[in-house]
């Protein structure tokens, strides 16, 4: 099978896609059940060796004018080679398959779980230019297709509820010496709520800082396979799609939509393949776990059954004969379809940073942060053009923690990898000072793919493009 | 002894000699790689091979450039003047059909067509065909190099289009233009031995006078005689 790119724009090959199947290797980094070989190099390779120079972790190995192998113990899954393949010889594995049965089959409650980037690059698939939006029309064309939605902008407003408290927990106990601290997290869009949080700081003493996102499935194996050192340093949170897939299953399924849980098949729609590899990971079935406890369901169940790439769902639409352009672009969200602009740019680099940051500096300031500010100087982490970025952060705090501490205000220091760069390139100091013990930050972001989920392995392939020009410079940029 | 006349100095019969190599090597190499034709270990070793016979190519042709200029200038000068002799060559291909198939049965055939007519209009130092193919080699060289050594460089720079086009245009110039030289220009300097002669052999780049008066007319004319005089 083979996916069109940008519908047969440019000269660039089709991404052809395999069923999911093992690998027949005996592989190291992998448990039990995870997939491996998300995505492999087919003998359409030239060996143009374009697809190594962008690979961070060196597992695409192989010398100019030789077919490139891939070291799936190496591996990522990030999909880097494959969207900067020039040739289309790198194809990847697809569930799109067995999603078209599963919309068939009417026992089954097929829910769709989009991410932030998918609804900027799926038109592309259609003949649009890209970054052209699709939200609403996305919705419609999804619930035509058979699937229930579940934002996964959402789960991303609930990745930064955990992930943000969590960093207020580290920065309180390690930076600002407090032994509990107590907080309001409040919102006024679209339903008025109010949520008191009072965390005991006792069990940040093994979460230390610098606090590292979480959210980026090819980040957390590189961490786990690299540097197992670095764990205690990740956010503990699920990334958004794994924060959906539970509780589309338990709270959507008992309380929103009332079905089964046993019938809910969840299908993450992510730019991203290594997304493919995180689903599979064998903690992930918290759903299964907490229903079977309350005696809800007998069969064992994933929390996310499937994923599809941006452009597996271009090609699930073409077969289904819909195009996602024809439908309206102002349908009124429902359900889970809501979700605020924090977790719209976990998309890009520097999103899921500047959404924790914003949660982080109105609960310790008690504000909403200013739109315009100096000392709220968010530009420096935004942007593609460049590997690393940092910025300081000064957060004015609220009346009662003046006192309790002392202080007027806390400074952070906030880094994000904009790309983990060919080998580690631009990642490796950065965990060498975390590790050393001497790094300044607060707070990093890790993204390994350029400019963040935007640029990732399951998008369409875009034909001028090279995500790094790194390698063909004297000095990094 | 018999009168001879220069047509091809040391500088340019050594560059000739290199390009004959490389082309060859970088071909061969190339077609083995790019047709896949050798299993990967193969293939490793001879993309080494090929690389390293574009560096001496590459080397060669620029010192050529930067030592002799003044052949260079000669050389550009002479393959781009056309004038209408030249043109007119075309009209019969120089009478190389007429001198291959005049006295075949087939000619009958096609002796009423434009092409078969006998005859050769003057030509200088070089005929309009070689003057086409000199045209070519620079440009193909020119292309191959460029493409070749952008690909090896700076391939993350031209991004996935500019990949592949700088990738076709060098394996199917590299192809169309080996064809034209090992089908056209080969065989036809092979007829013209005295001129392959002044190309390979160990001693002189010369030629007979009588060859070039014969072949060559107006350079014979216009730059021998002239030479001759002063």
């Amino acid at each position: 099978m083979s996916l069109c790119i940008k519908g047969g724009e440019g000269l660039v090959e089709k991404i052809r896609t395999f069923p999911p199947s093992p690998v027949n290797e005996k592989l190291k980094t992998y448990r039990k059940g995870e997939l491996a070989g998300i995505v492999r190099v087919s003998d359409r390779c030239v060996g143009c060796d374009t697809c190594r120079t962008q690979c961070p972790t060196g597992a695409m190995m192989g010398e100019i004018g030789t077919r490139h192998k891939i070291d799936y113990d190496r591996c990522i899954n990030c999909g880097q080679c494959l969207i900067n393949c020039p040739f289309g010889a790198i194809e990847q594995m697809s569930f799109l398959d067995e999603v078209m049965k599963k919309l068939e089959d009417k026992n089954s409650f097929v829910v769709a779980i989009v991410a932030p980037a998918v609804r900027v690059a799926l038109a592309e698939e259609f003949g649009k230019p890209p970054g052209t939006l699709t939200v609403s029309r996305l919705h419609l064309a999804l619930k035509k297709a058979g699937f229930h939605i579940f934002e996964n902008n959402f789960a991303a407003d609930q990745t930064i509820m955990e992930e943000g408290t969590e960093l207020i927990g580290r920065i309180a106990y390690w930076e600002l010496g407090l032994k509990e601290i107590e907080f309001e997290i409040k919102d006024i869009r679209p339903i008025s709520w109010v949520k008191k949080v009072k965390l005991d700081l006792k069990e940040f003493e093994n979460k230390p800082l610098p606090q590292f996102t979480s959210c980026c499935p090819a980040w957390v194996r590189y961490a786990e396979v690299y540097y197992p050192e670095i764990l205690p340093h990740l956010s503990s949170c699920k990334s958004p799609q794994q924060m959906a897939g539970p509780t589309a299953k338990t709270y959507g399924a008992l309380k929103v939509w009332k079905v089964n849980p046993e019938r809910i098949y969840t299908v993450g729609i992510m730019p991203c393949t290594a997304k493919i590899y995180e689903a599979s990971r064998p903690e992930f079935d918290s759903a299964w776990r907490w229903l079977k406890e309350k005696g809800l369901v007998t069969t064992k169940f994933k929390d996310v059954d499937a994923v599809l790439t941006t452009r597996d769902l271009a090609e699930l639409f073409r077969r289904k004969g819909i195009n996602p352009i024809e439908f309206s672009e102002n349908e009124k969200p429902e359900n889970f379809e809501w979700y605020s602009g924090g977790g719209t740019i976990f998309g890009t680099s520097g999103g899921v940073m500047e959404a924790a940051l914003r949660f982080a500096w109105s609960v310790l300031s008690g504000q909403e942060p200013p739109a315009l500010s100096e000392k709220w100087n968010f530009v420096k982490v935004r942007g593609y053009t460049h590997p690393r970025v940092e910025a300081k952060i000064t957060i004015p705090l609220k009346s009662e923690l003046k006192k309790e501490i002392g202080l007027d205000e806390v400074t952070l220091n906030v880094c994000v990898v904009n790309g983990i760069g060919y080998r580690g390139l631009h990642i490796k100091d950065v965990l060498e000072e975390v590790l050393a013990g001497t790094s300044k930050y607060h707070f990093i972001e890790v993204m390994t793919c350029p400019g963040g989920c935007l640029n990732g392995g399951g998008q369409p392939v875009e034909p001028m493009g090279t995500s790094w020009i790194d390698p063909v410079l004297p000095l990094p940029l | 002894m018999k009168e001879v006349v220069l047509r091809h100095p040391l500088s340019s019969r050594i560059v000739h000699f290199v390009n004959m190599i490389c082309w060859y090597g970088l071909f061969l190499s190339g077609i083995l790689v790019y047709f896949k034709m050798v299993d990967n270990y193969e293939r490793a070793f001879l993309m080494k091979l090929h690389i390293l016979f574009a560096a001496i190519l590459t080397l060669v042709i620029v010192s050529y450039i930067v030592v002799t200029p003044d052949r260079v200038f000669l050389f550009m000068q002479e393959v781009l003047n056309w004038d209408k002799d030249t043109i007119a060559w075309w009209k019969n291909f120089g009478g190389y059909p007429y001198k291959f198939l005049g006295k075949t049965k087939i000619y009958k055939y096609i002796e009423k067509f434009w092409f078969a007519k006998p005859g050769c209009p003057p030509q200088t130092k070089y005929n309009a065909g070689q003057k086409l193919l000199g045209l070519t080699v620079i440009f193909s060289l020119a292309i191959l190099g460029f493409t070749g050594w952008f690909l090896y460089f700076f391939r993350e720079a031209l991004g996935k289009n500019g990949v592949l086009l700088f990738f076709n245009l060098h394996v199917w110039i590299a192809i169309i233009v080996t064809l034209f030289v090992t089908f056209v220009h080969i065989p036809l300097v092979l007829v013209n031995w005295p001129d392959f002669v002044s190309m390979f052999r160990l001693g002189s780049g010369t030629v007979p006078v009588e060859w070039a008066k014969e072949h060559n007319p107006k350079w014979f004319e216009r730059e021998v005689a002239e030479l001759k005089e002063d």
